[in-house]
């Protein structure tokens, strides 16, 4: 059955709506875009911008930053790809805050460990599961910052490997082999903690 | 003869598991089309090696998803809130 609907003022009448006028129909507004891609991420853009300013209060200007990009950004938001989008406004607005305030951090991030954040436990007192899980969040934050993004991304936001490219901006070959290394090491840390029974090869 | 073709099929088990460990991690990933990851699937249910690394690899995927929450302090908690404020005041401003 043909849609029938008005188009603009006048009282022409479009008998069938072909799929591009559908599209643009159903496409959200701004605002409602906003809150259906946007908000929903923003346990995401903390934990990761968290992991790229290694400092809380900068992760979140980072984040207000990026909201405030992402929001000015909507109308031109195709409805592709939005936590890749989303996640390449983070990467950009990240860079050029640094660009102004810490142009030194852009030199070689890869040579630059995170520095561990002190988070005693005593593993007797733990479950073995919340010990496991310790030992990982310890790994984890021990990878240079190149390879914690990818591992964060992937395994703890679930992005796909092209999504996590976009987001990137690299190849999808750079993120799986960061994504490789940084979880091989990720397991050589556990398997020398222990925890891990890894003996049967990492490669 | 019957040693050179054990070792014959040691080293075809040996360039098996080095091509299945290879998509392992996209394995897990769900990144492998249908017929690699059957491939994959179907090594694993002979090689005791690669499937135990394929699951200290998923048990570190599943420790980092529960860590997800888990590290939410209550900073990034009294953060998050602060941030949702700040995205709803972006979409109260587009009101008329």
């Amino acid at each position: 059955m043909p849609v029938r609907c008005k188009s603009g003022d006048d009282d022409r009448v479009t008998s069938v709506m072909d799929g591009a006028s559908l599209e643009r129909a159903e496409r959200p507004s701004p605002a409602d875009a906003f809150q259906r891609y946007v908000v929903p991420e923003i346990p995401s853009l903390l934990r990761v911008g968290r992991t790229l300013t290694r400092d809380p209060d900068d992760a979140e200007d980072l984040v207000q930053d990026t909201l405030l990009r992402a929001y000015r950004s909507m109308s031109t938001f195709d409805g592709m790809h939005p936590r890749a989008w989303l996640f390449t406004i983070l990467r950009h607005t990240h860079i050029n805050r640094n660009r102004r305030r810490r142009p030194e951090l852009l030199e070689n991030p890869d040579d630059v460990d995170a520095v561990p954040e002190a988070r005693p436990s005593d593993p007797a007192e733990l479950t073995e599961r919340a010990a496991f899980r310790d030992a990982v969040i310890e790994a984890i934050r021990a990878l240079p910052i190149k390879m914690r993004v990818v591992v964060e991304l992937v395994d703890l936001e679930s992005f796909s490997y092209a999504e996590a490219a976009t987001a990137l901006g690299v190849p999808i070959g750079t993120v799986m082999s960061r994504l490789h290394r940084g979880r091989r090491r990720i397991r050589e840390q556990l398997t020398a903690s222990g925890l891990d029974n890894g003996r049967s090869g990492s490669r | 003869m019957k040693g050179s073709e054990s070792m014959g099929e040691r080293l075809r088990a040996r360039g098996a598991c080095l091509v299945v460990r290879r998509r392992l991690q996209p394995h897990l990933d769900g990144e492998l089309d249908a017929a690699r990851a059957a491939a994959v699937t179907d090594h694993l249910t002979r090689c005791d090696r690669c499937r135990r690394q394929l699951e200290s690899f998923a048990r570190i995927k599943i420790a980092l998803r529960e860590a997800a929450g888990a590290t939410m302090s209550p900073k990034d908690q009294v953060a998050l809130r602060r941030l949702r404020r700040f995205a709803d005041g972006l979409g109260d401003d587009s009101a008329p």
